[in-house]
């Protein structure tokens, strides 16, 4: 019997009456035994024991999950109750020892989710759609990065991973992007603590470095479970802040009333390699030209040309190059390097250990979790280490009286993040712009090098195949380091205080705080930095939010249920920042502020900003005969970012939900479970306001006249009637479970607004500004998603699960407020847009001339291009789906996970210079007879007729892929990947009986092992250069995704 | 049930007093970052940096001023030398002009007349007059009395007739005149061209309103105010009133052709041929100031708008490359000269618009300073009183606007505005011209995006002007 759930006046009875009972003399037998989980056969302890019938004679299973009771002879059978867990009645039968083997209570009617507000609910009273993943099967298969353990699992989450760097950035975005220009992830929570997720990335196309997202800062070992509150109506209670949805995590903690402390150990070693890398060919060397090949110092004659054009390999020629300093400048045998690239990427290796107590005494529950993660990536010379430390206790200091705290502190440290985007930094790039007889291993050991030529771009750093555009890559990864090193604190105390039986106060205060310090080393000779660079970023963020909340609870009929919440929450964030950079250094190899090179001027910059939101809320529900439900809440937010006369903003919400099979007399075996809900709600966001948006001020630019300070006013015009932006959504579902819960489906349908979105409108400059900042956009978001499971197969032994989630959701910009399109990012001549009409991140950019029917029209033998920008395609896409397949068979389970992304478009940079240089496979096709390329030419008397001319495939690929025009680099972005596997096998209890474990269990675990299907050549089309708006639908020289497999072993004490 | 009501009374009373609503707000939201009220005098810089940035600019002053005043010519991307320009620089000419330029001016002006600096007050509005003149002479039509109104709620402002925005700036330099000789004080760091001389400054305002009446001269006569200016107003009277950008050595504050041509290795940019053969033919010492010594060691130009450049005929060997003087970092950024302005004088003196001095005078003032600015003044006594130099009544004229031409190399802007006035040197069109535009530009078209922001405005100023072409005439051009 769970005694957490006793008054004292109770248990004082209680106690008395098993004193009575203990001196009641009756026939009675003694029965013991071991409990047991059904999944994983370890021994459960806590289990509560007790006679059918008589539920007052009972025990609870000790540390080794072991009972003995005494029961009546006249008893006939015992329950075994334990939370989370199916009840198991077991006949007596006269036996003495009866092991009992407890199944996971899954899918049950009155089974929990967290909601807002970390309020735990019984889903089957929800009117909206919760999709929640359990935190064991996040910390097997790992992700670095937490949310991505998400893909394919749940409906309607659509996570992109920037790439397979160390440190990539994922983006989240629940039921597609509601802002045009602000954030469209959705906000954590994490045990009712709103927490950061920005990242500060650096990368873009252009360069830089990405830096993990806020929330994988979470160990995934402390998680309990996340729920992911996909629209509106479930998010409302967050009011200005849940535009995008919410994602709520729940951490473990322990529990009171348990008297045993467990202990955990966790420990997963994977190693990653790239997914895919691009096919490149392999017959035709570095040049100009097919005639000859000459190296010079790798800058003039042909050695500068970064490009695959040359002379054909393995066909016994010589040439000078650049590794034939080695033989006093004589000729080496010109031959294909088909692995160099593969050979480039080294083995990465991530190990995560975890360690944690969980433990209780009758009033007291507390955990302890110690976590390490120590990454090292396929690029060389990148890494991740992570640390965390967690902690959680509660209190009762009476039964009425609660008291709680917990804090996570995580440090984050990298010595090198790879760079990415089109620049030397990223080593990717002299890989596309290469020579395909480059045996990028022999450039490893640059420090027995020879240095680049003088009057080289190269000059003064280890030599390289080519010194014009690029370093050696090597000598770049050992000395242009790009760190981070981060700290952050989670916290919250709370306290609560039952003051009737119906009435409940609570208060919460937490913290989010986190310093995170990050340079950029560039050394002396470096082709983008001749002179150095030394860059230095320090940013410290704290968010603080208290909470008091009065609850009611009380029947006012029988059938007739009410709640009531009333409170208030008050948020507090700054931000702040300092950066110096030294723009050139004077002395190599020192990376200090003060190296600053002499006459040049250390850039330093600062900025701090505070933000304030101050909410009312109230939220409550009415249940009639526990079967329909009426849900409402209303909040009301003030926040700082808004004119002071227009910051308050009321955010309503309204659900019903009816459980028909509980209502209509239709509940059978085969229709087990029916409800049906809907609601309505309006929630809000301040896109890319952030504080002192309101008020005109000057501004310094950045660098100064020389040593005169340069101030000017901004260009852009401020708006002090600027409104908050808002969403309006309605959601209606089903919750369907036949067969006796063997087929669950749930179904959800929501069509939602956003409006007032916030724009900066571009305006006369004759007016003194360039853009007004306007409430303007309008987008909708429409879709469904629906989530099957099954359990086809569910005997003693074996049980499989089959589960499928589907989502599909249509974005449409539906006013941009007559701006005809909206620049979100983009590369080269390429914009990524919003525009009226279409989709949110529309592909704009360069086509090739079409005639009427749609044939490319040639001149000259070479595609023309329309001078028009044509949309080329868009990075979202059309549905996203999952299939999770569970086997278990006696202590073997094996659960794998597939994830399609169907739909949406890249555009792909790679293709575009990698058929420039003539590095890819296709770029062989005509080398030695010319192409005639596929359309129309217009003949003398302008009509069109086929194309008949014959051009070189260097002339015809340069022509057709090119900056200048985008098409033939927009793939398809679909994929089907093999997101993960894991196979474990739990030693079987029996095993474990004589040592101090409680149980143990290994697996084999993989994560993304492939892609089943893509049209995208060369790359994984799951891509971006960072999470951020700008930065999707796009990637040149992806660091690849990674295939990681290893294994996993779980300990128990 | 009372405990209840209290209870609940004090908690809702509590929950207000901790949540607070909106209170402190106000101070929350104040910028600690950025000041909203500045001392006028420390935006001066970046006014006058931006606009001179503009016009010095090589896509600018370059490729459409020297380039098609012909006093440069390039052996690449020879669109603009043909008259085939790109739209998107009237977007920058526009944004840069109105917006970094005008608009910080009138916030100058604001701050400082807030402040009760009539000085500082007195630069602000000379700048604006100075931004505007630049814009009515690049587009004609152009915003103005409703222009710099974006904070008052007018984004979409009107195009004002070109002689009314002349006769406004007449009056804003009549105003700066005066303020300039009130009380105040203007910080000498963040003055770019004169270092805090505000004396010069009130030069710059009259020699400036001088330059304006002369433009406007063929329209109306303006004799009583040009004489008015040289009798009762300072004016420049030597070059060291020059208005002029002073340039540091290094990107990205060193002059623009610099920065393009050295800096940034666009070498396309030579000497063209009108003026090689000019100079070739007056004997003129600037010559070699000019213009670097192709690879044959001589002085070759390229004459404008020839397609498919570098050829055999015209490339970066065999064209002159325009002089090391001109190319340099520091090389000041003229807004308006001592020799500009004697050159002006003698044209209003020969004819008889104003009656002080001779024409010759101011003739051969503008010639020396020219020689003097270029280092060559020990040949100025030879230099002038050649036949093809000397001032004389009956071709005073075209000697007068092409000495100016000469003095004014590598001022792309002024040069070419002075061409369309004078109509000396006299020029061919462009070799390979663009077959759409007819002439040599007599102006920019507006920018494209002014068609969606600010288009009933827009189509009223094209249609009052004839059109929104390269050719079309503005007002003192008719």
């Amino acid at each position: 019997m769970n005694l957490k759930f006793l008054s004292m006046k109770k248990l004082t009875i209680f106690l008395a009456f098993l004193l009575f009972v203990g001196f009641t003399v009756q026939a009675q037998m003694q029965i013991s035994g071991t409990v047991t989980g059904a999944e994983d056969g370890l021994s459960i302890p806590g289990v509560s024991v007790v006679v059918k019938d008589n539920p007052t004679i009972g025990t609870t299973t000790d540390i080794d999950g072991k009972y003995s009771i005494t029961v009546p002879s006249s008893a006939q059978a015992l329950i075994f109750s334990f939370v989370g867990m199916k009840a198991q009645e077991v006949a007596i039968n006269n036996q003495s020892v009866i092991n009992a083997i407890m199944e996971a209570e899954v899918l049950e009617m009155d089974e929990v989710v967290v909601t807002a507000l970390g309020i735990s609910r019984e889903k089957k009273s929800l009117g909206y759609a919760v999709q929640d993943v359990k935190g064991d099967e996040l910390v097997k298969a790992r992700e670095a990065n937490v949310v991505n353990s998400l893909s394919g699992k749940v409906a309607g989450v659509n996570i992109t991973s920037s790439s397979g760097g160390i440190g990539a950035s994922s983006r989240v975005e629940l039921r597609g992007s509601s802002s045009l220009t602000g954030n469209n992830q959705p906000l954590y929570v994490i045990d009712g603590i709103p927490i950061d997720n920005s990242n500060y990335s650096g990368a873009s196309s252009t360069g830089g470095f990405d830096t993990p997202n806020g929330i994988s800062d979470i160990n995934a070992d402390d998680i309990e479970s996340v729920s992911v509150l996909k629209g509106p109506n479930a998010a409302a209670l967050y009011g200005v802040r849940a535009a995008n949805g919410v994602i709520v995590i729940t951490t473990k903690t322990g529990k009171a009333g348990k008297n045993e402390i467990g202990v955990s150990f966790n420990s997963t070693t994977t190693f990653e390699n790239p997914l895919v890398i691009p096919s490149f060919q392999n017959s035709y060397g570095q040049g100009p030209s097919k005639d000859n090949f000459y190296w010079v110092d790798g800058m003039n004659d042909d050695g500068g040309v970064d490009e695959s054009w040359g002379p054909p390999l393995d066909q016994g020629l010589e040439f000078t190059q650049w590794n034939s300093y080695t033989v006093d400048g004589e000729p080496l045998p010109w031959v294909s390097q088909p692995d160099n690239v593969k050979d480039f990427y080294e083995t990465g290796v991530t190990t995560n250990n975890n360690l944690s107590f969980t433990g209780g005494t009758e009033k007291l529950g507390y955990r302890l979790s110690l976590g390490y993660s120590n990454q090292t990536g396929i690029i060389p010379n990148t890494d991740l280490k992570k640390y965390n430390v967690s902690g959680n206790a509660n209190y009762k200091f009476t039964d009425k009286f609660k008291a709680g705290f917990n804090f996570t502190y995580t440090k984050t440290q990298s010595d090198n993040l790879p760079t990415v985007g089109y620049t030397n930094e990223n080593p990717i790039q002299q890989t596309i712009w290469s020579g395909r007889n480059v045996d990028f291993q022999a450039l490893k050991d640059y420090k027995n090098l020879p240095l680049a030529a003088e009057g080289t771009a190269a000059e003064g750093t280890p030599i390289n195949w080519n010194t014009q555009f690029q370093n050696n890559p090597y000598w770049v990864l050992d000395n242009n380091l790009n760190s981070l090193n981060k700290d952050r604190i989670i916290g919250a105390v709370n306290l609560s205080y039952q003051l009737t039986d119906y009435l409940s106060i609570s208060g919460k205060t937490s913290l989010d705080d986190y310093s995170q310090l990050t340079t950029v080393r560039k050394a002396i000779g470096t082709n983008e930095y001749l002179e150095g660079f030394y860059g230095e970023y320090s940013r410290r963020f704290l968010e603080s939010n208290s909470e008091l909340l009065l609850s009611l609870n009380t029947s006012i009929t029988d059938d007739l249920t009410f709640s009531f919440n009333f409170g208030g929450n008050t948020m507090y964030r700054q931000y702040s920042r300092l950066s110096g950079e030294a723009p050139q250094l004077e002395l190599p190899n020192l990376y200090t502020l003060a190296n600053v090179k002499s006459g040049v001027t250390v850039s330093l910059s600062n900025y701090s900003e505070e933000t304030k939101i101050n909410s009312l809320y109230g939220f409550g529900q009415i249940a009639f005969k526990n079967a329909i439900f009426l849900d409402f809440s209303g909040r009301n937010d003030w926040a700082s970012v808004l004119p002071v006369d227009g910051n308050s903003f009321f955010y309503p919400s309204v659900n019903l939900s009816a459980v028909l099979t509980d209502l209509l007399p239709i509940k059978s075996t085969t229709l087990t479970f029916l409800k049906l809900r809907g609601g309505w709600s309006k929630v809000g966001s301040v896109g890319i306001l952030t504080p002192y948006m309101l008020e005109q001020t000057y501004s310094f630019r950045a660098d100064p006249y020389g040593d005169v300070p340069l101030m000017y006013n901004p260009d852009e015009l401020s708006n002090p009637e600027i409104k908050p932006e808002v969403k309006t959504s309605i959601e209606a579902g089903l919750d369907l479970r036949m067969f006796d819960n063997r087929i669950r489906l749930d179904g959800t349908y929501y069509n939602m607004k956003s409006t007032d979105l916030i724009v900066g409108v571009e305006i006369s400059a004759a007016s003194g500004y360039i853009y007004a900042l306007r409430n303007v956009g309008e987008m909708t978001n429409k879709g469904f998603e629906i989530m099957l499971g099954t359990t086809p197969i569910k005997t003693k032994d074996l049980t499989v699960d089959l589960d499928f989630n589907f989502s599909k959701n249509r974005n449409e910009v539906t006013s941009l407020g007559g701006l005809e399109t909206l620049i979100l990012g983009g590369q080269w001549n390429v914009d990524v847009i919003a525009k009226e009409g279409e989709a949110y991140g529309a592909i704009f950019g360069p086509a090739y001339l079409k005639d009427e029917d749609g044939n490319i029209v040639h001149e000259n033998g070479l595609p023309v291009i329309d001078s028009e920008y044509k949309i080329l395609g868009n990075y979202q896409p059309d549905w996203r789906g999952g299939a999770t397949l569970r086997i278990a068979y006696k202590g073997i389970t094996l659960s794998t996970t597939i994830d399609a992304k169907m739909g949406g478009d890249v555009y792909s940079m790679t293709t575009t210079w990698g058929r420039y240089s003539g590095v890819l496979e296709e770029t062989l096709l005509g080398r030695e007879t010319g192409i005639v390329g596929d359309g129309v030419k217009l003949d003398s008397d302008g009509n069109y007729i086929p194309n008949d001319e014959v051009v070189s495939a260097k002339a015809y690929n340069q022509a057709a892929f090119d900056n200048s025009v985008a098409e033939g680099s927009v793939f398809d972005a679909s994929y089907v990947k093999w997101r993960e596997l894991v196979l474990s096998y739990n030693l079987p209890s029996s095993w474990l009986t004589k040592t101090p474990l409680k149980g143990a269990s290994i697996s084999f675990v993989g994560r993304n092992l492939a892609i089943l299907y893509k049209n995208a050549p060369h790359i994984d089309p799951e891509t971006a250069f960072s999470s951020d708006n700008e930065d999707m639908g796009m990637e040149f020289g992806q660091i690849p995704s990674t295939r990681s497999l290893g294994f996993n072993l779980n300990i128990n004490f | 049930m009372k405990k209840f009501k209290i209870l609940l009374t004090a908690f809702l009373v509590g929950l207000l007093a901790f949540v607070g609503c909106d209170s402190g707000f106000e101070e929350i939201n104040k910028n600690p970052n950025e000041p909203t009220v500045i001392p006028s005098d420390l935006l001066t810089a970046d006014i006058v940096r931006n606009v001179g940035n503009t016009m010095y600019s090589t896509f600018v002053g370059g490729d459409m001023g020297s380039c098609w005043s012909q006093q440069w010519a390039k052996v690449n991307y020879e669109d603009e030398e043909r008259y085939d320009i790109r739209e998107t620089m009237m977007e920058t000419i526009w944004k840069s002009f109105y917006e970094d330029g005008i608009a910080d001016a009138v916030s100058m002006e604001k701050l400082a007349k807030a402040e009760g600096n009539d000085i500082s007050r007195g630069v602000a509005v000379t700048m604006q007059a100075y931004t505007f003149s630049l814009l009515t002479e690049l587009f004609g039509n152009v915003p103005f009395s409703e222009a710099i109104k974006g904070e008052e709620g007018n984004i979409t402002p009107v195009y004002d007739a070109q002689e009314d925005i002349y006769d406004g700036i007449f009056a804003l330099l009549d105003s700066a005149n005066i303020y300039l000789a009130g009380s105040g004080s203007l910080n000498a760091t963040t003055d770019l061209i004169y270092g805090g001389d505000v004396s010069k400054w009130q030069k710059f305002a009259n020699s400036l309103k001088f330059r304006l009446l002369m433009r406007i001269s063929g329209k109306r006569d303006v004799s009583a105010e040009l004489q008015d200016i040289v009798s009762n107003r300072a004016i420049f009277t030597s070059s060291a009133d020059d208005a002029s950008l002073k340039f540091l050595t290094a990107d990205p504050n060193a002059n623009p052709i610099y920065e393009s041509i050295v800096f940034g290795n666009r070498k396309e940019y030579k000497i063209n041929s009108v003026m090689v053969d000019m100079l070739v033919a007056l004997e003129d010492p600037r010559l070699p100031v000019y213009a670097e010594l192709n690879n044959n060691d001589e002085y070759r130009g390229k004459p404008s708008g020839i397609i498919e450049v570098p050829n055999d005929e015209y490339n970066y060997d065999n064209v002159s490359a325009i002089g090391e003087k001109y190319v340099d970092a520091e090389l000041p950024g003229f807004f308006m000269t001592y020799s500009e302005l004697q050159f002006l004088m003698a044209e209003a003196r020969h004819k008889n618009l104003i009656t002080t001095g001779t024409a010759i005078e101011y003739y051969n003032n503008g010639v020396l300073a020219s020689f003097e600015f270029n280092e060559v003044e020990d040949e100025f006594a030879t230099y002038i009183v050649q036949p093809s130099v000397a001032y004389n009544t009956t071709s005073g004229l075209q000697k007068i606007a092409e000495q100016n031409w000469i003095a004014m190399y590598c001022q792309g802007v002024e040069s070419w505005t002075e061409w369309r006035r004078t109509g000396f040197p006299e020029l061919e069109i462009a070799i390979e011209h663009d077959p759409a535009v007819s002439e040599i530009p007599s102006r920019y078209i507006y920018p494209i995006i002014e068609k969606s922001v600010n288009a009933t405005n827009y189509n009223a100023a094209s249609d009052a002007m004839g059109g929104d072409l390269l050719t079309t005439k503005f007002w003192w051009l008719q």
